[in-house]
């Protein structure tokens, strides 16, 4: 038996939207298997299914077909709390609340380990003050969210993640808002929660340069809807990737993993 | 002001909180004797003490003015001011609009259309006069409007995930209802016509003594559901798609929701009639004087500062310098109104 030890495994799942009669498919037939510890990115162009894909592996949307496992559990079937054990979630939304700080917002995320009052244990105290120091946060603790730039709000979002302790984060374009240095910022805390945490992590981005340099895999949605997974380095990657985005005014290179813009105005 | 007491544990151990508590309970407690010693006839606050706790007084007349009178009066506006306040803080945070309140789901139009088939309807479906000046009836009708337009409110949620259009329908249903409430008016009587604006201004001296323990029993089943979904409140902060992702049963915490305002916002508005704007604007005074987002906090915090609002309004509507006391509806709106007028100018922090 040659069993790697997989964290998630999709079987043959089509996702898409159904409505009455009317099915509308975005990917079909998609087999895989996720090993721990891995920072995947999935690329592609607008309204391609990447958010749908993330939907559908957390368990908000069903799937038009097949079923995906997380530690052996089926996402669709398991529930809520169970779920919310096993995948954390950091979406592109501002979250906005009068009178609420950044520690009560990360500890949040113990939600479904505590009773219905929700007081925090000394141990859950542990968990988020480390989720704090691991996103470098500790500064931010007693602020009031409404007064965080958008960038420190999505480390809070994060670290409110982490704090949920799965083994999963999925992310659904986190740094949209982000500037360069706010980009790289989550990047570097994610990339350090794959490698010091085991964690494994998947964000949907449009951020192709930071997706190349920090992603241990890279799932690319084509506009035919073709799923081609790799390394960023395989040929197979940065062939899909130059076919994907070149046009007129926009060369992929390959070699460097950068784009080069051509125009004339 | 930008630093945040954070943690429940610390908060309700911090003894800013405590004594800020305290303070509310005691406001409360003055007022409510103030309440029972204005009326028409000013009664010492000493007396009101020998007739609360002795049951006797230099005045026999008092014991009966207290205790038929006054002393329903000012516990209906405690009930009714935190009821209203509490189930304003849940649609607040449900639909996540610092303008809805209580009645946002259409449960005063409800109550409205039953009350209104009860005076106005009398001539139209031939019921007795006599029953549309009981006030048992009124408030069945009340309660038989309010729950009919909840249970459509409700099972229309049931089926329709996005929160801003079940807010739309709720709106749009209470306009026709009050269109029906108008037709009604127009074809009815003018001493019937009288006596449903009479109940729309609300009253909280309608009740007696066999009524209050109903509503109070009401009212405690609603603020009970209130706390035990305090918890979920808080992470619904965050919007329903990050709750769910952490495990809160989206589904479940809307019906507890709903069911608690309904009890809580329903039962008031039958009994007293509508009370406007309370709902809406005490949860953000609670907020401001609470300083936090925790509705383990603002949920005892509303039930206190609603309280201590309606008992003031009372207060105000029955000083006596009026030949009687005021409509309580317009007196809450007087004061409440100009507190979401607050919450509107004040600069919005989040802006840069």
């Amino acid at each position: 038996m040659t069993e790697k030890n997989s964290i998630l495994s999709l079987k043959n799942v089509s996702i898409g939207y159904k409505q009455n009669q009317d099915e509308n498919i975005l990917l079909k037939n998609l087999s895989l298997e996720i090993e721990n510890g891995k920072l995947i990115c999935i690329i592609g162009r607008n309204g391609i299914g990447k958010s749908t894909l993330i939907k559908t592996i957390s368990g908000m949307h069903k799937p038009i077909n097949g079923n995906i496992f997380i530690d052996g559990i089926d996402v669709h079937l398991a529930p809520a709390k169970i779920l919310a054990s096993k995948i954390s979630m950091v979406y592109t939304d501002k979250v906005d609340a009068e009178n609420l700080s950044v520690y009560d917002l990360i500890a949040m995320g113990r939600y479904p380990y505590l009773s219905w009052l929700g007081i925090l244990s000394n141990n859950d105290e542990g968990i988020v003050n480390k989720a704090i120091s691991l996103s470098g946060i500790e500064k931010l603790k007693n602020r009031n969210i409404t007064t965080l730039s958008d960038g420190e709000r999505q480390k809070a979002m994060i670290a409110r993640a982490i704090v949920q302790d799965t083994s999963i984060i999925l992310l659904d374009e986190p740094t949209s808002h982000l500037d360069i240095s706010g980009r790289l910022d989550v990047f570097i805390t994610l990339k350090k929660l794959c490698q010091q945490e085991n964690k494994t992590i998947l964000l949907s981005t449009h951020q192709l340069d930071c997706a190349l340099q920090f992603a241990d895999e890279i799932w690319l949605i084509s506009s035919d809807q073709e799923f081609i997974s790799g390394h960023p380095k395989d040929a197979i990657i940065t062939h899909a990737i130059g076919t994907e985005f070149n046009s007129n005014h926009l060369n992929f290179d390959a070699e460097s993993g950068v784009f080069r813009y051509h125009y004339q105005i | 002001m930008n630093e945040l007491i954070t943690d429940y544990k610390l908060r309700i151990t911090n003894k800013k909180y405590i004594l800020l508590f305290a303070s509310l309970l005691f406001t409360l407690l003055v007022l409510f004797i103030v309440d029972l010693v204005i009326g028409p006839v000013v009664i010492p606050a000493k007396e009101i003490i020998t007739i609360l706790f002795h049951k006797s007084s230099q005045n026999i007349a008092w014991i009966n003015i207290i205790n038929e009178f006054r002393l329903p009066k000012a516990i209906t506006a405690i009930i009714a001011g935190a009821a209203l306040a509490v189930s304003g803080l849940q649609m607040q945070t449900l639909f996540r609009n610092p303008l809805a309140g209580p009645f946002i789901l259409g449960i005063s139009s409800g109550a409205a259309l039953g009350v209104s088939i009860l005076i106005l309807g009398g001539s139209l479906f031939s019921i007795s006069a006599i029953l549309a000046e009981n006030t048992y009836a009124i408030i069945i009708a009340g309660c038989i409007g309010a729950s009919a337009i909840l249970l459509i409110m409700f099972l229309v949620s049931l089926r329709i995930n996005n929160m801003m259009t079940v807010l739309i329908l709720g709106m749009m249903l209470s306009s026709m209802i009050n269109a029906l409430v108008s037709f009604l008016q127009y074809f009815s009587s003018n001493t019937a016509l009288k006596s449903y604006t009479i109940w729309t201004m609300g009253s909280l001296a309608g009740l007696d003594n066999a009524q209050i323990p109903i509503l109070a029993c009401i009212t405690i089943i609603g603020f009970v559901i209130a706390v035990l979904f305090s918890h979920p409140l808080n992470i619904l902060l965050l919007g329903e798609k990050y709750a769910s992702s952490m495990g809160v049963n989206i589904k479940w915490t809307r019906i507890g929701i709903m069911i608690s305002t309904s009890l809580l916002a329903g039962s008031i508005t039958a009994f007293c009639g509508p009370l406007g704007f309370i709902g809406m604007s005490i949860p953000h005074v609670a907020r401001k004087l609470m300083n936090t987002a925790d509705h383990r906090i603002l949920v005892p915090a509303c039930i206190l500062c609603g309280s201590i609002m309606m008992l003031f309004c009372d207060i105000l509507a029955s000083l006596p310098i009026y030949n009687q006391s005021l409509p309580i509806n317009s007196v809450t709106s007087l004061i409440g109104a100009p507190i979401v007028i607050w919450i509107v100018l004040k600069p919005q922090k989040a802006e840069r």
